[in-house]
């Protein structure tokens, strides 16, 4: 298994290798000054090319490179052309906050998955299922801006029970950081959920029909105790491999969701720098996504490859 | 969304008839019916909407009424004649850029039968891209030509070449030891034309079923990416971008937001429902 | 200038207006401290901290540029020479405490006060001053006001004391104190990087958060007896305007810094707050027109363009009905202003296609330029774009990220009409013609050159005689309204959304806060 792993890094390196020279590359193909928006309002043409100079925009771009590849690998992402401030704190706080919305969309998408897999997977009644498959598809198909935006509306302008969007830290504010932490979370919730949901019920359908669980009735175990202590543990490791993809699309997710609520994350820092051409950062965010697929990626085959051992001697 | 890696690749067989199965199934017929209805209201936005899209007055924010069956917007514009010409934007990218992902993919998908190191090479480089995601790889493409409909149209292509070509390879690695295929071999008909006259033709079921989770996938990115300004800029109505405005206006008249959320629900919904139905047509049995 | 058109803009980034509908009333309470305690106690109370947020986080690169988000740590964190009166625009003391003019307006002797300390315990002098004016003159900073830093000298004469020597006598050089914030020379770079924050205001920076807020302390050494009332200061960065309401409402905050002007207005009607538009009004919008560009070379199809937009439409739909309709760059408090030449050009679209079939240009294409992340301006663009179609131009809207449209703007120039937003019309008619971009006489936004122009600027400049300077103003009006390379449309401001709880907030004539006498009563 460990010799499995070992052969498997290079591969993952060798991509975010290339990654980083794609993302390095293209990000230079960019138009656009950051000098110029660094340089203030009303800059003349020489301070912006002073400014230029400073920021080291006229250095070649292979010592460009070097050096951002430098700062990437020692921790020192540098500082934000516009507000001048240190790129490896912005990332931070904004990844601490993401950290925080994706750590709440996971926990409810495994509850809401859980729940509605097992339903689906265990009930044999018609409407039952009719109803969870037909929840689980539009969960799964519904863009988040169309979930999000309805949920605002809902929950924030119709019933006006929970705030329509911002941020508190669950850490420094715990009772009202959930209150603004349950929509967002909903809402980069279901996709994941919906896609767990099918799984599990067709994992659980199929460890259901096998024999030993025939035995198990058989023996008079409780129906309860059959499902959770012997269905359940059988269905699950497959559905474990889709989770780490889950996460993996949940980083591209909260782009979209951090818009709609105002979370104050990295999906927000990512667009706004790139509107801004804040290209350091874009850079550093965009190789940080890719690494973290990545990662997910190769963690999820591993743990295919422990599930199912064929895997292994295949490669 | 999680459609990118909806689409692995499967074992196929071969079938003759491919135009009953369309409608073979009432899931995707369905969809269709979905599809079809929208697009072509886009299409004849000139003739079906009610107001210029883009015609000011000072009635900012109705809500419904008869004159604007989904009120005005802020700068007193109709609701409803916007959503039709946004559609166009969706059917752009569609039209377009779905069709163009997708021929990109496939070559590169036959390319890897053509020799081993090539297989390799192209293998990596459909690893990176995939390394993408869908809304990554639109701020990363967005960042590069900047926001606009272009972007968006560049990078619903670029998502889908690793897509499509990942099933054209597993095709091509299915079939190309089929007798059929051995035997033009040994005839002496050459790699390329072996390829694309005897192995695609045989493959091409699961393209099919992609060709409508990619369409899906389409509406959601143009969506997504116009919803945080990476994509169809204003004035140009697009339903993302118009989704994004209407948030501050919910209070005021919500048919503004509920309007495009009813119509990408739709879309995306409905080509999800076509590929649902093809799945059970061709790649079951 | 451009207060409003602040460095790192995201897209529901907006600035509000200023006197409203029954602004008017505000405006005469709101020169000192606006939130009188409603019970009719006016003790201040000492403690707590206020929480406060605003849509755009500071940029400490560009402290001394004049950028909007940047105005809440100008005055709390840091301290000028001097604050204008708000209703006899007399300069009063602040750093300086004495000033002598001599040598017909070309000496300014400044007497420091000798008990202010930086936040690190180093003493402030008159080396602090010559520092930031050397700072103001190199070509990595830019500043409205640098054009009067660049004719000055300046040199420490005394323990306390700084000669500041103009090359000439000029009109706005209290202007300059106004704005010119007193950094602390030892540590400045690390400023510009945002790592320490040394000045000598009310407040110490405990804590920044790129991207997500800060954290004030009180300075227990601070200058002024007994002030700051506060403990401390809370500042979150909320990019969403409509969530800064949510904020507000929920009583996590007390004052929201520029809010969406129809997130503002909504929150009007609601009991427990305020919407305070600064009596500065120095938020003006306007329509830049390229004079190098076809068709806007001609002057009748300039003023044909500022004759078609309907700017009643701009002032209700986009900025909530705060501020005033204008063809001139002038806040009410400027001496330049002029009433009668307020409404020179209405909405009138047969005259506008009147004017422009005179010139021929009848069809004839515009591009519309604007910074689509800046929602005030992305919402004009789309109006003129509209009004100028209805008046027979062929207008196209091209929007633009903000770095695009700046680099644009300050470089290679922008090929036909932008929308935008300039300050710098609220005191010395001098700043506006000299310093701020889009009237710039000895370079502009516009390509706009005149020698009569030019001579104007200059005279309002040098003129420092307030009854010879009126005639001078009165001149470059006409000439403004004629030219309309800068198309004038509402004069709005920054607005204060505050709880009833807060008072004693207080801001100077550029807008930065003042919390000195700010207090929370439970």
């Amino acid at each position: 298994m460990i010799r499995y792993a070992i052969r498997r890094i290079p591969s993952a390196l060798l991509v975010l290798f290339l990654a980083s020279i794609a993302v390095f590359a293209l990000i230079h193909l960019a138009k656009g000054d950051p000098a110029a928006l660094a340089a203030g309002p009303d800059a003349s043409p020489a301070e912006i090319a002073a400014k230029r100079h400073q920021l080291g925009l006229d250095d070649s771009l292979a010592s460009q490179y070097l050096n951002w590849l430098r700062g990437e690998l020692t921790g020192d992402l540098g500082n934000a052309y516009i507000s001048g401030g240190s790129i490896g704190e912005l990332v931070r706080n904004g990844l601490g906050n993401t950290v925080e919305l994706t750590s709440g969309a996971v926990v409810l998408a495994l509850a809401l998955g859980g729940a509605a897999g097992m339903g689906m997977g265990v009930s044999r009644r018609r409407p039952v299922n009719a109803v969870l498959n037909a929840l689980t598809t539009l969960a799964f198909a519904v863009p988040t801006y169309v979930s999000g935006v309805l949920l605002v509306l809902v929950l924030a302008v119709i019933f006006p029970i929970l705030p329509a969007g911002g941020h508190e830290s669950l850490l420094r504010d715990p009772t009202i950081g959930v209150q603004y932490l349950i929509m967002p979370a909903l809402c980069l919730s279901l996709p994941a959920a919906a896609t767990i949901a099918r799984f599990l019920a067709t994992s659980m359908r199929q460890v259901l029909d096998e024999d030993f669980l025939a035995t198990g009735v058989a023996k008079g175990l409780k129906t309860r105790r059959l499902l959770f202590r012997h269905a359940l543990p059988n269905a699950l490791p497959p559905v474990l491999t889709i989770v780490g993809i889950q996460i993996g699309q949940m980083l591209g997710g909260a782009i979209v969701v951090e818009a709609i609520f105002a979370w104050p994350g990295v999906g927000q820092l990512l667009r706004d720098s790139v509107l801004d051409h804040e290209y350091l950062i874009v850079q550093d965010l965009l190789l940080f996504a890719v690494a973290v697929f990545i990662v997910l990626q190769m963690i999820t085959d591993l743990v295919h490859a422990y599930i199912d051992p064929r895997i292994r001697t295949e490669h | 969304m999680a459609t990118l890696n909806v689409a692995a690749p499967m074992p196929v067989t071969p079938r003759q008839h491919r135009i009953r199965w369309l409608f073979g199934s009432p899931i995707a017929t369905a969809g269709i019916a979905v599809v079809v209805t929208l697009f072509a209201a886009g299409l004849f936005a000139p003739l079906l909407a009610p107001f210029p899209p883009n015609g000011q007055t000072n009635a900012a924010l109705q809500g419904a009424s008869t004159t604007h069956l989904l009120g005005t917007d802020e700068f007193g514009r109709d609701v409803l004649s916007r959503i039709l010409y946004g559609i166009r934007q969706d059917a752009i990218v569609a039209v377009v850029s779905v069709p163009a992902g997708a021929l990109l993919g496939v070559s590169l998908g036959l390319l890897t039968g053509l020799a081993g190191w090539l297989d390799t090479i192209l293998q990596r480089i459909f690893d990176v891209m995939l390394a993408f995601t869908a809304l990554i790889a639109g701020v990363t493409v967005a960042s590069i030509v900047g926001p606009g409909l272009p972007a968006v149209l560049v990078t619903v292509a670029v998502v889908n070449v690793p897509l499509f070509g990942r099933i054209t390879r597993t095709s091509v690695l299915t079939l190309r030891n089929r007798d059929y295929v051995v035997a033009a071999r040994v005839v002496g008909v050459r790699p390329i034309r072996l390829l694309v006259r005897h192995v695609l033709p045989n493959g091409v079921d699961p393209l099919i079923v992609q060709l409508a989770l990619s369409l899906s996938l389409a509406v959601f990115i143009e969506g997504a990416m116009s919803f945080i300004s990476l994509g169809v800029l204003l004035p140009q109505p697009s339903l993302g971008n118009m989704l994004q405005k209407s948030i501050n206006y919910l209070d005021r008249n919500p048919w503004y937001a509920i309007g495009p959320m009813v119509v990408v629900t739709l879309l995306v919904v409905g080509f999800q429902l076509i590929a649902d139905g093809l799945t059970h047509r061709l790649l079951r049995r | 200038m451009s207060d409003l058109y602040s460095a790192n803009l995201s897209r529901r980034r907006f600035l509000a207006g200023s006197l409203g509908v029954g602004g008017a009333v505000l405006l005469a309470s709101c020169t000192a401290a606006v939130s009188r305690d409603k019970s009719g106690r006016s003790k201040p109370v000492q403690g707590g901290t206020l929480r406060m947020v605003q849509t755009a986080d500071i940029a400490p690169a560009t402290l001394l540029s004049q950028n909007n988000p940047n105005f809440s740590i100008c005055r709390t964190v840091f301290n000028t020479l001097t604050e204008y009166d708000h209703k006899t625009l007399d300069p009063k003391p602040s750093l300086a405490t004495h000033w002598n003019i001599s040598d017909g307006g070309k000496t300014y002797v400044l007497s420091l006060r000798d008990d202010v300390k930086y936040h690190t315990g180093r003493p402030f002098g008159p080396d602090d001053v010559v520092n930031v004016i050397d700072i103001l003159k190199q070509d990595t900073t830019s500043s409205q006001l640098k054009h009067v830093a660049a004719i000055c000298d300046a040199r420490k004469t005394g323990a306390n004391e700084v000669t500041l020597t103009f090359s000439q006598a000029v009109s706005n050089v209290f202007d300059l104190f106004e704005v010119m914030i007193v950094v602390d020379k030892e540590t400045y770079p690390d400023l510009l990087a945002g790592r320490k924050f040394i000045g000598t205001g009310p407040f110490t920076m405990q804590s920044y958060r790129p991207g997500s807020g800060y954290t004030l302390k009180r300075n227990d050494q601070y200058w002024k007896a007994g002030r700051p009332y506060l403990d401390g200061v809370e500042v979150a960065v909320v990019t969403q305007s409509s969530s800064a309401v949510s904020s507000l409402r929920s009583g996590q905050s007390q004052l929201a810094l520029d809010l969406a002007p129809l997130d503002a207005i909504g929150l009007k009607g609601s009991a427990g707050f305020q919407l305070v538009p600064s009596d500065a009004q120095d938020s003006v919008f306007y329509l830049g027109q390229n004079v190098t560009v076809p068709p806007l070379d001609k002057v009748e199809v300039r003023q044909a363009i500022a004759q078609a937009i309907d700017r009643e439409r701009i002032l209700s739909q986009v900025l909530g009905g705060i501020g005033h309709t204008s063809s001139i760059p002038w806040s009410p408090s400027s001496s330049a202003f002029d009433v009668s030449k307020r409404d020179t050009y209405r909405h009138d679209p047969a005259k506008a296609k009147q004017l422009l079939a005179t010139a021929g240009a009848s069809g004839a294409s515009v591009d519309i330029y604007y910074n689509a992340g800046f929602a005030p301006n992305a919402g004009i663009a789309e109006i003129v774009q509209f009004d100028l179609t209805s008046a027979g131009l062929k207008a196209t809207a091209k929007p633009q990220q903000a770095a695009d449209f700046f680099s644009l703007l300050s470089g290679s120039g922008i090929p036909g009409l932008f929308v935008n937003v300039h300050g710098f019309g609220q005191l010395h008619p001098a700043t506006l013609v000299k310093g701020a971009f889009p009237f710039n006489a000895r370079a502009n936004a516009e390509r706009f050159t005149s020698q009569q122009y030019s001579d104007l600027a200059t005279k309002m400049w040098t003129t420092t005689d307030q009854t010879a300077a009126k005639g001078v103003y009165a001149d470059m009006n006409d000439l403004l309204i004629k030219e309309q390379f800068v198309t004038d449309l509402v004069v709005s401001s920054h607005t204060y959304t505050i709880s009833t709880k807060l008072n004693g907030l207080a801001w100077n004539m550029f807008d930065y806060i003042n919390l000195d006498d700010a207090y929370l009563s439970t």
